[in-house]
């Protein structure tokens, strides 16, 4: 890897804000862009923003051994949240108790690509996600030879981690991961990528999706239960046929229904339209069901 | 104001009578793990328990939730028979999306209240309302027979 990575200690405010809210991090860092120059060409590559193989951004060790994992890609019932991780998790060797999941927010010059269709995210991020956690674990492994004065060769990270085979000296991830986030990011042609045999969970069908419980309680959120402080709830009448224009609206019986706040039209993009939002007379009020009411009362021409 | 009675606890609303108790619940007072699916009772996303019957919430109008109990996803697991629901829905992993599966776990708990010891025909009957778009379920049956084994029905 040619480009500088700057590694640091997580307890620096700009890494809490990029990595995740958790106190006490100590394995994540603030990069410059990272060089892919040298990579080699495939899947993610003809994506906008390619793909990012850092360690550093989606992988945090706190002090009591979490590892936190972020997923870069948008959850919609794929079991991506748990997949993408996972990957992350078996070359770490990581426990997969000991995981947990971050959302990663849309920032793609820091996780490479994020538009989430295609059915691309494991067939373009299958071998980045290894590449991350094979480096975490090459990091953790040679901050235990150093903190053990032993050659590097001589560890082996195993199940959360490192332990020595001579001295049969082993070492928590936890308690590695200061040393570990001043280690430099291994270059990616030097990395160690587990024999497929060694897989711990990719294709084992065993792990349960991190968000099992939470679907389950009801606490899982979904776009549609997406709260702001005060917000208003809009029911949109859209144009009949593709293309259709708004002559015009009278407003006035849907702003009698109780709760309706506002109408207001929203402009069209000329087609092709793509993926930008088709124009229409939009109802907002303190309700879902008060807008609703106020389309239906709506006149538009 | 229409009092209602909410997992509990007591909340007068200021809204008009015909307002559906889904929209009630999700929008005003924030309990969004009861979904909106079609608005229409067709689909089983919006069920809650009204006195403990299953309901569907989108064409349940506040008025006649009024002075009811109305028992929401977020409160089922307060009782030993939605509690064992809902361990057996993530031990056997019923969900893939999951958006569906609040409903299903509230019209499952209705199911086992009043059947604990379902049969495959009564367990089909009984959620044949909630429809999966995923498919999830001979998923569902068997969360639904684990579940009350562990209460101690079987068949």
């Amino acid at each position: 890897m040619n480009a500088p990575v700057i590694v640091a200690n997580v307890s620096r405010r700009r890494f809490l804000q990029g990595v995740s809210a958790l106190g006490g991090l100590v394995l994540a860092v603030g990069f410059p862009s990272v060089a892919r120059a040298q990579a080699k060409k495939y899947g993610a590559d003809g994506m906008p923003n390619g793909w990012i193989d850092n360690p550093l951004a989606f992988v945090s060790i706190a002090e009591d051994g979490t590892v936190t994992i972020v997923c870069h890609r948008s959850e919609m019932g794929q079991g991506i949240r748990t997949g993408m991780p996972m990957i992350v998790a078996d070359e770490l060797e990581a426990d997969w108790k000991r995981v947990r999941v971050a959302q990663a927010p849309g920032d793609e010059k820091k996780y490479g690509n994020q538009d989430t269709d295609g059915s691309r995210s494991t067939r373009h991020f299958f071998e980045p996600m290894r590449r991350c956690g094979a480096a975490a674990r090459t990091m953790l492994e040679a901050a235990a030879a150093e903190r053990w004065k032993v050659p590097v060769s001589e560890v082996e990270a195993k199940n959360h981690e490192v332990v020595h085979r001579a001295s049969g000296r082993r070492a928590g991830y936890g308690s590695l991961a200061k040393a570990a986030a001043s280690q430099p990011v291994p270059a990616r042609e030097t990395l160690r990528l587990k024999d497929p045999k060694q897989f711990r969970y990719i294709g084992k069908g065993q792990l349960k999706l991190v968000d099992g419980h939470d679907i389950a309680t009801g606490k899982a959120q979904y776009g549609i239960d997406t709260r702001l402080d005060g917000m208003l709830y809009a029911v949109v009448a859209r144009p009949p046929v593709y293309g259709g224009k708004v002559a015009s609206f009278d407003p006035a019986e849907a702003l009698k229904v109780p709760g309706v706040v506002r109408v207001v039209q929203i402009e069209d993009s000329p087609p092709p339209a793509h993926f930008n939002p088709v124009g229409g007379v939009a109802v907002l009020a303190r309700n879902t069901w008060a807008a609703m009411q106020g389309r239906k009362a709506l006149k538009v021409t | 104001m229409i009092p209602l009675e909410i997992n509990g606890r007591r909340r007068n609303v200021d809204l008009p009578g015909e307002t559906p108790l889904l929209w009630t619940l999700r929008d005003e007072l924030g309990l969004t793990g009861t979904k909106f699916g079609c608005g229409m009772a067709l689909c089983g996303a919006c069920t809650v328990h009204l006195d403990g019957q299953a309901v569907r919430s989108c064409i349940t109008p506040i008025s006649a939730a009024a002075n009811k109990k109305v028992v929401t996803i977020e409160a089922v697991g307060a009782d030993a028979v939605g509690r064992a629901l809902q361990a057996a829905w993530v031990d056997v992993g019923v969900p893939q999306c999951g958006y569906c599966q609040t409903g299903q776990i509230m019209s499952a708990a209705a199911l086992l209240k009043r059947t604990p010891k379902p049969t495959d025909a009564e367990i089909d009957e009984a959620m044949s309302g909630n429809i999966c778009r995923c498919g999830t379920y001979t998923r569902i049956r068997t969360a639904i027979k684990q579940a009350a084994a562990k209460q101690g029905g079987t068949r």
